[in-house]
């Protein structure tokens, strides 16, 4: 049996009077990476800011590295913290510091290291996602693709033990959106992390995913590997990767 | 019937937002004991807010000095008096003006543009990051900023009441031929220290309520640049209230 890094039980969460999570169950095993797909608005990114705690679930547990985390605190919850890192969908780089200085910024709140160290494990980091000589722009000067290799970098420094991914590729062109699959994809042999990426890009899904699940309804409606799920006879999994507006899943829903 | 429920609900609402404000103020007070680490941080706040306020303070005192100085020179002048003219416009600065219109300007140039600043890394999910990465956001961004919110405010009110005392004795001495010794008998005869320190008291409270209400609008502001432009309204005419009601509350507790 795989070691599961996370898991999610009947977890439901509601915004207003929108229920976005109804009973979902989740479980990511270690050193695998798992595809979330489904409609924008379904909840995927909600379930990624539920395992690191940003938002708490109505119901239902949620395990990291075995630690029930529903619970905690928003000090105790950072212990968790530190071992994931998080790309966001908008990068959500902070804009008065230079590249360089967001790449260390949780070296410098989180470690000792002398500035010299840091300065090299930036570089190093960097030069992992494919970038060089970027260290004293501002996060304006820089394009989609390249804001989103910084918040990988970013993302990396502290050589989490889990990556989650919020919509990597979206508002990419597809070419800057290849290369950022590739380079999830290289890091994932490299660095032997955990990872999720949440998407509804399914090239993207297909190339980066073990496994891939689909999320609708609040719910998990199926999870499977990414070579069973492309032959999946579920309606609602051909309809969302053949990407038709005809089947199960209404088009104004969502 | 329905008018007052939509009432009823803002009423609620604002009632929650003032509990949120507070708790949001206490974990603020929490993370004060990281003062001394966010010092560097700290002292950019107070040179931007103090330094780039200078411009404007400056020319709302001077005027306002002014303003006093032909008012209270022109009665003064029937009575033969005008050499209490120092004092006058020395006691209502000290006391009224200086706190409660520095405090004013300020928070319409400084806590305004904080909170635009929050709210922006707010909606661009730049604080969710910052907790991600297991990064206190209060305490890497609020604590700088409300610790130079008060520590700003009662300099530049000083700068205002002195300002405001030079901008009275050139109206003095331009309409009224007051000469500078007989103005600075007058400061001297009718301001006591008390009034300056309870002024600068009072700029303390003012500067903790801009800030407070600044952070507070920022780090609470949703949905997109509209939402931005909200919060920044909302956090000017909050802090002017406040800052006009705390005047009449401190002054009551002082005096």
């Amino acid at each position: 049996m795989k070691e599961v890094v996370i898991r999610m039980e009947n977890i439901y969460k509601s915004f207003g009077n929108k229920s976005v999570l109804s009973g979902l169950n989740l479980e990511v095993f270690k050193g695998e990476t798992l595809v979330i797909i489904g409609r924008s608005g379904c909840g995927k990114s909600v379930s990624l800011k539920l395992i690191i705690g940003l938002i708490r679930p109505d119901a239902g547990n949620i395990q990291v590295f075995g630690e029930e985390i529903t619970h905690l605190t928003e000090e105790e919850m950072e212990r968790i913290r530190k071992r994931i890192g998080v790309v966001f969908q908008s990068s959500a780089l902070l804009n008065s510091l230079n590249v360089e200085e967001n790449i260390a910024l949780p070296l410098v709140e989180h470690t000792q290291l002398d500035p010299e160290e840091i300065k090299e494990k930036v570089a190093e980091k960097l030069s992992l996602v494919g970038l060089k000589g970027v260290e004293k722009l501002y996060p304006d000067d820089l394009s989609g693709g390249m804001k989103k290799r910084v918040g990988i970098a970013r993302a990396l420094i502290m050589e989490p033990e889990i990556v989650l991914y919020d919509e990597p590729t979206t508002g990419l062109d597809p070419i800057t959106a290849s290369a950022i699959n590739t380079l999830i994809m290289e890091l994932e042999k490299k660095l032997n992390t955990t990872s999720i990426v949440v998407t509804h890009d399914m090239k993207s899904a297909y190339l980066v995913g073990d496994r891939i699940g689909l999320l609708y309804q609040g719910k998990m409606v199926e999870i499977d590997r990414a070579e069973n799920i492309k032959k999946s006879s579920n309606p609602l999994v051909i309809q969302f990767i053949t990407g038709s507006h005809e089947g199960p899943i209404p088009v104004e829903e969502g | 019937m329905e008018e007052n429920i939509t009432l009823n609900k803002r009423i609620a609402t604002g009632i929650g937002r003032a509990g949120d404000m507070l708790i949001f103020l206490f974990h603020a007070f929490y993370w004060f004991k990281t003062a001394f680490r966010m010092r560097k941080e700290t002292i950019a706040q107070i040179y931007r807010m103090g330094v780039g306020s200078l411009p404007v303070v400056s020319l709302m005192a001077i005027f306002t000095g002014m303003v006093m100085g032909l008012q209270a020179g022109q009665e003064l002048l029937k009575f033969q008096a005008t050499q209490w003219l120092g004092g006058i416009v020395g006691a209502t600065l000290a006391r009224e003006l200086g706190p409660v219109l520095t405090g004013l300007i300020v928070a319409g140039r400084v806590g305004a543009s904080m909170t635009a600043e929050l709210g922006t890394m707010k909606i661009s999910e730049e604080i969710d990051a910052l907790r991600a990465m297991a990064i206190n956001p209060i305490r890497l961004l609020v604590v700088p900023r409300m610790i130079a919110s008060i520590i700003v405010l009662p300099l530049l009110t000083i700068y205002t009441n002195v300002t405001g005392l030079l901008g009275g004795f050139i109206i003095g001495k331009a309409q009224l031929g007051i000469k500078l010794f007989p103005y600075m008998e007058g400061i001297a005869k009718f301001v006591s220290p008390k009034d300056i320190a309870n002024g600068l008291i009072k700029s303390t409270v003012f500067g903790l309520i801009m800030g407070l209400v600044a952070c507070y609008e920022g780090f609470t502001t949703e949905g997109g640049a509209r939402g931005v432009g909200e919060s920044t309204t909302r956090s000017v005419v909050i802090t002017f209230l406040l800052i006009l009601i705390a005047d009449y509350v401190v002054t009551h507790l002082l005096y």
